[in-house]
């Protein structure tokens, strides 16, 4: 690892910070798309709060143009999927026994 | 599972006439896990982006539709959280439409779906390599080069977090609190996930018209089919 390849490190992750600005908007969007899913919830007996947020996103993206401005964090997503899912890792132990799983692995694995 | 949706897949579309490479791609899709499978296979058989771009719009609204579909099905037959957790995981194409269904049912079905469809993933390189081996073989591609490298390429890295995260916690590495604070995280991550993913789904975009969404159909019809058989005899239950 040369000093100039570290400069031109530093300095691409430093862009990243500032880039990472324009995510915001999209985010917070689907921030209050989800928690607005949470609330439907609330007043429905007996479902999950997913049906809701997807319903809502769904039914915004399909009536509205969706301005620019929230488009990159709308396409973030698929990250927060993935680090939702490492997350949930740690507290998978506990919450699922081994044997239950254990069929899926052999069958996928054989 | 995969298998069969590729065949199904290649199968259909011919009956409907749509090009062959169209037709592998919606397999691929609905057999692996969707968008990312499909963006992987797309530079493995030189496909047309436009190809990929409808086969990602059909897959989209495909998990859409299921995630609604699905749990009234599952209430409907009475199926246990880990049956259900099992058949989402192993039936429904991307994975975020596939958490999503499972935690539409509860959160224990949820939990399952999640670890069932990442272990699909994780044999997503080895499908695509298969793949390219066949295309290249007929002189439809280039050949492949280095397979480890491409296997490792198409290998999807943040399962490595995953395990990592689950080994650390066996080890007793993380304290009640912290795995409290973890889950949780993990749970707003999820709310942002689902929000995005009915934000992501276009009905317009499909603009290839039918044809590809009743390849789609039938597919995902006969791959939900045979996993429901398939956890019949593997549960026993």
């Amino acid at each position: 690892l040369t000093v100039n390849e570290l400069t031109m490190r530093l300095s691409r992750s430093i862009n990243l910070g500032l880039g990472s600005a324009r995510y915001l908007p999209g985010i917070c969007l689907l921030f209050v798309v989800g928690y607005l899913g949470k609330i439907v919830a609330n007043y429905v007996p007996h479902t999950e709060y997913v049906l809701f947020a997807i319903a809502i996103g769904m039914l915004l993206r399909n009536t509205i143009k969706i301005p620019q401005i929230f488009v990159p964090g709308i396409n973030t997503y698929e990250f927060w999927l993935k680090t939702g899912i490492v997350l949930m890792a740690a507290a998978w132990p506990c919450k699922m026994s081994f044997p239950s799983v254990l069929p899926a692995c052999c069958w996928w694995w054989q | 599972v995969i298998f069969v949706a590729l065949l199904s897949a290649t199968y259909l579309g011919r009956l409907f006439g749509l090009s062959e490479r169209m037709a592998t791609l919606i397999g691929v899709g609905v057999g692996i896990c969707g968008v990312s499978a499909i963006i992987g296979t797309t530079g493995a058989i030189d496909a047309k982006e436009e190809d990929a771009s409808y086969a990602i719009a059909t897959i989209m609204v495909f998990g859409a539709i299921m995630v609604f579909l699905f749990p009234l099905l599952g209430h409907m037959w009475g199926l246990s959280d880990e049956f259900f957790g099992f058949w989402t995981g192993l039936s429904l194409d991307n994975t975020a439409a596939a958490v999503a269904t499972g935690f539409a049912y509860s959160e224990a079905a949820g939990n399952l779906a999640t670890v069932v469809k990442l272990s699909r993933n994780a044999l997503m390189g080895v499908v695509i390599l298969i793949i390219a081996l066949l295309y290249a073989r007929k002189g439809l591609r280039d050949r492949v080069e280095n397979k480890a490298a491409f296997l490792w390429s198409r290998f999807p890295k943040f399962l490595l977090g995953f395990l990592a995260f689950s080994l650390l916690a066996t080890l007793g590495f993380f304290d009640p609190g912290q795995v409290k604070a973890l889950d949780n995280m993990s749970k707003w991550f999820f709310l942002l996930t689902f929000a995005g993913v009915g934000l992501s789904t276009e009905f317009s975009r499909m603009k290839a018209g039918l044809k590809p969404f009743l390849v789609g159909l039938g597919v995902e019809t006969v791959a939900a089919a045979v996993s429901y058989v398939m956890i019949l005899l593997l549960l026993g239950v």
